[in-house]
């Protein structure tokens, strides 16, 4: 029995009248969708914390994520509680709803943006939502989150706030132009911005995949999503917000404890919806890099979660060995280089594809 | 049926977001408030099946536009030292203009014939959306045939809106 099955059958026991039932049976199937996206996102922050933890432990000798219970699994848990159990402030300076608000508005575009992430072969039923824009869906949505911080540090009523709300804000804004550009030249590739068309357009081979098309161009692409990906996640060199020491952080500076953590929890979000774009865009989505190997139903969600992790893995590597970058440098960074590279790039893909027969 | 409830959500939504853009006192809430109303409006474009257009307005005007209008509002009040308050002059100018505009687009939507797969019009639009899969490709297509001048004409205007304000900023330092 398929879940719409199920659906309709509990619309049918609820004694809703016929006319309305099928729309009661979409209602009921959206929300079983958000659950499950929701719950997703929940566990997959969990496993990243938990990873991020002990990557970073490891890379930097840091020794709580590595003792604390065996081979360090209570340092979520300690975590949280630690956050849970800290006072919620309110600074008196504070514009009180929109400073409540803010967490929120930064944390629902890294819920929606699984919407129509496959985490696995659609044909089994690895997705939500197949979406006719796909990949312009990501990038909309994701733009979303500058409100959030800009309202963040406005509300916080807090100098320092509202300068390190300009920073983010302008670093989101800059290093979203070259992103939303690379992430064309996939989108050229295959024809198309549905996310399902683009992995079924990279081929069996693990060298049909996107990234090595057009060589050196997909490779070239691939990078440069990446480091806009590390500025857009806050991830160092670019985790400005996170600089307490000599930038007194940033725009969640007056936040504290479980709407701080909301902040960090769309931030782990984020970084793993962006692996999993990665991935499709590039990296063959849910295929095996080679033909004999299965990748169909269960194995192409396996498939899919471990390019995912690596992505993820490789993230945090760079996090943990890099020092972080001056604002005016990733300023010019963003500017001076990606942006003109990313537009190189996009040109000369049209040019062959509209050259190639 | 599940349409028509989404319908009067979105619009109960805009129209209470619109009042609110107009009448709150704290200019920061009213440009949250053009957020609220401008994502609504996306969801509008997706219930009558333009969902590149519902894309492309959360992309430009939530993405940028609005962002733009926060950046504005916040360094103006970290400038002057004060929040500023929305303050309404020339209400009977206003409600005469805002009376006309209400006008104008009831004239025009009761009396514009709009081409659809029903119509007996025929329209190049149309003919386009026949030969194409998405109506993102529709879009894409009569960009760059049919309405390519008025296209290249909105690009290059753009570009001397850029170029004129980077003068305009430097001259300023």
């Amino acid at each position: 029995m398929t879940l719409t099955e199920i659906c309709r059958t509990i619309v049918q026991w609820l004694g809703v009248p016929a006319e309305y039932q099928e729309s009661a049976t979409q209602i009921l199937l959206a929300a079983i969708d958000a659950i499950i996206i929701f719950t997703f996102l929940m566990v997959a922050v969990l496993v990243i914390v938990y990873a991020f933890r002990k990557v970073v432990g490891f890379i930097q000798a840091r020794l709580g994520p590595r003792y604390t219970g065996p081979r360090g699994i209570f340092q979520t848990i300690a975590d949280a509680i630690k956050l849970l159990g800290k006072e919620d402030i309110i600074p008196a300076a504070a514009d009180r709803l929109a400073f409540n608000l803010a967490p929120f508005i930064v944390f629902l575009p890294a819920f929606l943006v699984y919407l129509t992430i496959p985490f696995g072969d659609p044909k089994s039923g690895w997705q939500v939502r197949d979406l006719n824009i796909g990949v312009l869906y990501l990038v909309a949505i994701t733009s979303i989150t500058v409100i959030g911080i800009v309202t963040a540090g406005w509300a916080s009523g807090n100098k320092w706030a509202v300068l390190g709300a300009m920073r983010s804000g302008a670093q989101l804004v800059s290093y979203e132009v070259p992103m939303t550009l690379v992430v064309l030249v996939p989108v050229l590739m295959a024809g198309s911005l549905k996310l399902s068309e683009i992995v079924e357009n990279q081929g069996e081979w693990f060298w049909q995949w996107h990234v090595f098309q057009m060589f050196p161009l997909g490779l070239v692409a691939f990078v440069l999503y990446f480091v806009c990906a590390l500025a857009e996640t806050n991830q160092t060199p670019f985790d400005l917000p996170e600089a307490e020491s000599e930038l007194v952080a940033g725009y969640h500076v007056e936040y504290s404890g479980m709407k701080f953590a909301l902040f960090f929890l769309a931030e782990f979000g984020n970084t793993v919806a962006i692996s999993a774009i990665a991935t499709h865009l590039f990296l063959g989505g849910w295929k095996a890099p080679f033909p004999f190997l299965p990748d169909t139903g269960i194995w192409s969600a396996f498939w899919f979660f471990l390019k995912v992790s690596t992505a993820v893995f490789l993230i945090f590597w760079v996090r943990g060995t890099l020092p972080r970058v001056r604002i005016d440098q990733l300023m010019e960074l963003g500017w001076k280089f990606l942006l003109p590279a990313g537009l190189l790039c996009v040109t000369l893909v049209g040019l062959i594809i509209s050259v190639r027969p | 049926m599940g349409e028509a409830i989404a319908f009067w959500v979105l619009a109960t939504i805009i129209v209470l977001g619109a009042l609110g853009v107009v009448t709150l006192r704290n200019l920061f809430h009213c440009a949250l408030c053009l957020g609220l109303v401008l994502l609504s409006v996306a969801g509008i474009f997706i219930l009558n099946g333009a969902e590149f257009l519902a894309g492309v307005q959360i992309l430009i005007y939530v993405g940028a536009t609005l962002v733009i209008i926060l950046f504005a509002i916040m360094l103006s009040e970290n400038i002057t030292g004060e929040r500023i308050q929305l303050a309404s002059y020339n209400r009977t100018v206003g409600l005469v203009s805002a009376l006309l505009f209400l006008a104008l687009v009831t004239f025009l939507a009761l009396t514009t014939q709009f081409p659809s797969h029903t119509s007996t019009i025929k329209d190049p639009v149309i003919a386009v959306l026949e030969n194409v899969k998405t109506n993102t490709a529709a879009f894409g297509t009569l960009l760059l045939t049919k309405f390519i001048v008025p296209f290249e004409f909105a690009s290059v205007f753009l570009l001397v809106a850029l170029i004129g304000a980077i003068v305009i900023a430097r001259t300023a330092e």
